[in-house]
């Protein structure tokens, strides 16, 4: 059978188990939370505040509600579990949660030019492959873009020092100070290593042939951010311009309005709903102060002598062709001119090529086999996280290259939608974000913007996950047709087939288990793993408290003041999960008391896990009373 | 299909002391127990689960093995249980008579002990109560009765109508009990057949059934 994946998931370009660290999230268990995310996400904790969140533009709440708050949760996830390694330098006992893998194989040296996020994921991975990874990199700190660029009120430099310290401690070496084209050649570290790779972003800041890249109040955005996160800023002069209408631009814009400008315009080809940048990244630029100047051209800049006094503009009548490439095309004879002292143009980046064209091969032009290219050199402007699986991509070919053996492919299929007659029946539940802090008090700092989620509020958002294809699966060998599924299970989703087989629509599931529970032919299982979860759990629960508290998702949520304590908890999508096998397991497992929560009546979302419910625990208790054992060992909690 | 009821756990319990087994192959039947909850797979782990933790508390090693073939009642079938019966003390069987008897069979010197009453021929409704519906008297009137049978639908099995114990429909055995004649009466009332009430049922031959000592049928 192939395997399903869910779309929050299959949308993350590194492939997070969202599920999987949403779902531990919700109980509080932060610290295994960011386990998960870092699984795959060497940068998790830095992405839990800068990422573009496609997963949550495909989460399937959406189509009840809104999409979980899977990025913040990730952040709660770092700031509330243990999460940082202690400095690697120091850390010769330290608690690192991503354990040195060593895979095993012949080490081969691999060398690999800049710390960004594609180049330390890479390099991750290759040590846990068994290789002897360096990595090179110019500036005295790790971390690429995130480190030299992206302003503090949105990432802080503590969650990227997180992720730096975690890839350090497990093995990767990372020499700073070493800059390609100066420190070393291309030609050299090939010599030296069995592989290369180039993964040294987009340094260069594009400009305008319209008027001179950089001079007096001339800035582009690259090194003007630098400077600012450096420590220090340039003086700006009363009004910025800033033209570009990316993430970047606004990037730019907000700093300028930290740095106390008078007012900034941003100016952009586009019309407001095609500039590129976010639209919450727009959204809460314009808070600040930003003003958008949208569809206008920069055509010429006005000063006199050496003091900016403007920027002239010229009217855009569309910025794409039919065939939606750039191609803009402007009104003729309109112009207006945009006044400020200080203009920052930012519009795009560019690589630096610089040193590989002088090598022994020009490398921009013909690739030796033992050279690769990572990130965004290789792929053009991007995300972090979009960086993090082109290292992955990168790593997996060159230990395919280095070892002969092929990469392994996986592919599974995406979960579709919420089909459209299971959206009115699953409850809706109010989306949390963490707060934004009142403009007016944020731009005067560089803290961030936004304080995030509390530890209980990040729960009772993590609770809001449906678990999406944590669901039930028929092994068509063992379904004798006997009917219970279909009789049982809440939504009458499950189906006798043409060929005398349950058949449940993966889809339109919503992991309740109570057809898993109650199928006498042992025949359906649940997804991920649910009852190996649940029976693991219990059996921990029992050995380490006596007792074990079986709790649905449901309940939990509704109930969710405070976060769930203690050990004993052992949460089940919903009740229906619990298996009278369950609850004996955890008996057998040194249990004194099993309590069996219910919601109550108009609360349960699963209709008919009530009733099973109390028809299991009256049963277990049946059979503990015929056993001359003791029956109130087993409870109901309402 | 054959409806079971699994046995009180303390009988099955003391059954297994009893027989001192320390080896226990419990043998579920994928079938008909599977369909009435008595002897699936799924009851097999939960009594499993069950005896382990008496045996445990009261101190008496039982080791126990699961096993559920699709059927017990052919012998192909049990034949797939051979190694785990060899290993065991002895075989504790979820399935019906029918099953126990298979198994007993097919492994001599083994000690087959049944954890299922089998109860009935019947059915049963999505809130999961089996009713019997059948006899199996080995000479069908059904075709006379509007599809309802007088033989276990009757209390007393009567041929000839009610006794004089039907009250408000209700079988004067218990008021849980529909009067079947009432029952056959309604029906053939519906089926507009209700003339064929006074035909009396001439004197019927219980030959076939298990009055004539215990049945073989030889299938042509
Ligand atoms: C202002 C800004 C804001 C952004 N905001 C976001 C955001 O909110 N969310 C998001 O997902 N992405 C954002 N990005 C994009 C993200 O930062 C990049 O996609 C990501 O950093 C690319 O990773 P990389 O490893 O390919 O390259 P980089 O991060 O650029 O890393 C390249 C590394 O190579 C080093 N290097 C370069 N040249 C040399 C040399 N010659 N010798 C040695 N070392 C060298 C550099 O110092 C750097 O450390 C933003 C980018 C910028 C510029
Ligand atoms: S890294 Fe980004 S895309 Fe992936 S799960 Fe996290 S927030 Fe979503
Ligand atoms: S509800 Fe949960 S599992 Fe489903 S898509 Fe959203 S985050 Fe993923
Ligand atoms: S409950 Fe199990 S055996 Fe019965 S129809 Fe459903 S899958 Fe098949
Ligand atoms: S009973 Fe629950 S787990 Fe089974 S199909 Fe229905 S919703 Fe899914």
């Amino acid at each position: 059978m192939r395997d399903f994946v869910p779309p929050c998931q299959a949308a993350c370009p590194a492939f997070t188990d969202v599920q999987g660290y949403v779902a531990l999230t919700a109980l509080g268990r932060f610290t295994e939370a960011y386990d998960v995310a870092r699984l795959t996400n060497p940068f998790s904790n830095s992405c839990g505040y800068i990422c573009f969140r496609p997963c949550e533009q495909n989460c399937r709440r959406a189509s009840v509600d809104q999409p979980i708050s899977i990025m913040e949760l990730k952040r709660a996830a770092a700031a509330f579990g243990e999460a940082c390694g202690p400095d690697p330098e120091s850390a010769s006992n330290g608690q690192f949660h991503m354990q040195r893998r060593n895979l095993g194989g012949e080490a081969k040296r691999i060398a690999i030019i800049g710390a960004g996020p594609a180049g330390l994921t890479a390099a991750q991975d290759l040590v846990a492959a068994g290789h002897k990874v360096t990595v090179f990199e110019r500036e005295p700190k790790a971390g690429g873009m995130l480190r030299l660029t992206i302003p503090n009120y949105r990432l802080p430099d503590t969650a990227l020092d997180c992720d730096i310290n975690e890839v350090a401690a497990t093995g990767v070496k990372i020499k700073y100070g070493q800059e390609l084209g100066k420190d070393f050649s291309i030609d050299e570290l090939r010599a030296d290593n069995d592989g290369v790779i180039i993964a040294t972003g987009l340094p260069f800041s594009r400009s305008l042939p319209v008027f001179p890249t950089e001079g007096d109040n001339v800035y582009t955005a690259i090194p003007f951010l630098k400077a600012v996160k450096a420590g220090n800023p340039p003086a700006l002069k009363s009004r910025v311009i800033v033209v570009g209408g990316g993430n970047v631009a606004i990037d730019v814009a907000r700093t300028a309005v930290r740095l106390g400008a008078k007012e900034v315009n941003l100016v952009c080809l586009e019309s407001r709903d095609k500039m590129p940048a976010h639209d919450w990244e727009i959204e809460e630029a314009a808070a600040e102060g930003v003003n958008l100047n949208c569809c206008l051209g920069p055509s010429k800049l006005v000063s006199s002598g050496a003091s900016v006094e403007g920027l002239t503009c010229q009217a855009v009548s569309r910025v794409f062709n039919e065939e939606g490439r750039f191609d803009p095309q402007f009104v003729p004879d309109k112009f207006l001119t945009v006044a400020g002292e200080t203009v920052i143009v930012s519009i795009g980046q560019g690589r630096d090529t610089s040193a590989l064209r002088s090598a022994e091969v020009d490398i921009t032009k013909e690739q030796p086999r033992d050279v690769f290219m990572a990130g965004e050199f290789a792929t053009g402007p991007g995300s972090a996280i979009g960086a993090v699986q082109n290292g992955h991509v990168v790593a997996a070919a060159v230990a395919a290259f280095l070892t002969g053996k092929p990469a392994a492919v996986y592919e599974p299929a995406v979960l579709a939608d919420l089909p459209e007659r299971m959206r009115p029946l699953v409850p809706a539940r109010q989306r949390r974000t963490g707060m934004t802090r009142p403009s007016a008090d944020r731009v005067r700092d560089f803290e961030l913007f936004e304080p995030g989620l509390t530890e209980v509020e990040a729960a009772r958002e993590g609770l809001r996950c449906m678990a999406c294809l944590s669901g039930a699966v028929v092994d068509p060998e063992k379904c004798i047709a006997c009917l219970t599924c279909v009789r049982v299970c809440p939504f009458e989703i499950p189906k006798i087939g043409a060929d005398n087989v349950a058949v449940i629509d993966t889809a339109e599931c919503q992991a309740c288990g109570l057809c898993a529970t109650e199928c006498p032919a042992g025949a359906i299982t649940l997804r991920r793993g649910q009852e190996e979860r649940l029976l693991d759990e219990a059996v921990a629960a029992a050995a380490a408290a006596k007792q074990v508290d079986f709790y649905c998702m449901n309940r939990l949520y509704n109930d969710a003041d405070e976060l769930p304590q203690g050990h004993t908890i052992v949460p089940a999508m919903c009740i229906g999960q619990v298996s009278e096998l369950l609850m004996l397991e955890a008996l057998r497992a040194g249990a004194a008391k099993v309590n069996v929560s219910l919601c109550p009546e108009e609360g349960c979302f699963f209709g008919t896990a009530r009733d099973r419910t109390i028809a299991r625990v009256a049963s277990v208790q049946a059979t503990l009373t015929e056993l001359g054992l003791e029956p109130a060992m087993i409870a109901i909690k309402e | 299909m054959i409806v079971g009821q699994r046995k009180p756990i303390d009988e099955i319990y003391a059954m297994i002391v009893a027989n001192d087994v320390k080896k226990l192959l419990l043998g579920g039947c994928g079938t008909c127990v599977t369909i009435s909850f008595a002897g699936g797979e799924k009851e097999v782990a939960e009594l499993t689960a069950a005896l382990e933790l008496k045996a445990t508390s009261d101190g008496w090693t039982l080791e126990i093995t699961q096993l559920t073939p699709l059927r017990q009642c052919e012998p192909e079938y049990t034949r797939e249980m051979a190694d785990a019966v060899k290993a065991a003390d002895a075989v504790l069987s979820l399935s019906c008579g029918v099953g126990v008897q298979t198994l007993a069979a097919e492994f001599p010197g083994k000690r087959v002990l049944p954890g299922v009453n089998t109860m009935m021929l019947g059915s049963h409704s999505p809130d999961r109560l089996f009713i019997e519906y059948c006899g199996a008297c080995g000479d069908c009137i059904l075709g006379e009765t509007g599809g309802i049978c007088p033989i276990v639908r009757c209390s007393k099995s009567m041929l000839n109508g009610p006794c004089g114990g039907s009250v408000n429909g209700k079988c004067e055995v218990s008021p849980d009990i529909g009067c079947g004649w009432q029952l056959i009466f309604d029906k053939l009332n519906e089926l507009k057949l209700g003339a064929t009430w006074d035909e009396v049922t001439t004197a019927r031959d219980w030959r076939p059934s298990w009055h004539g000592g215990p049945r073989r049928l030889e299938s042509k």
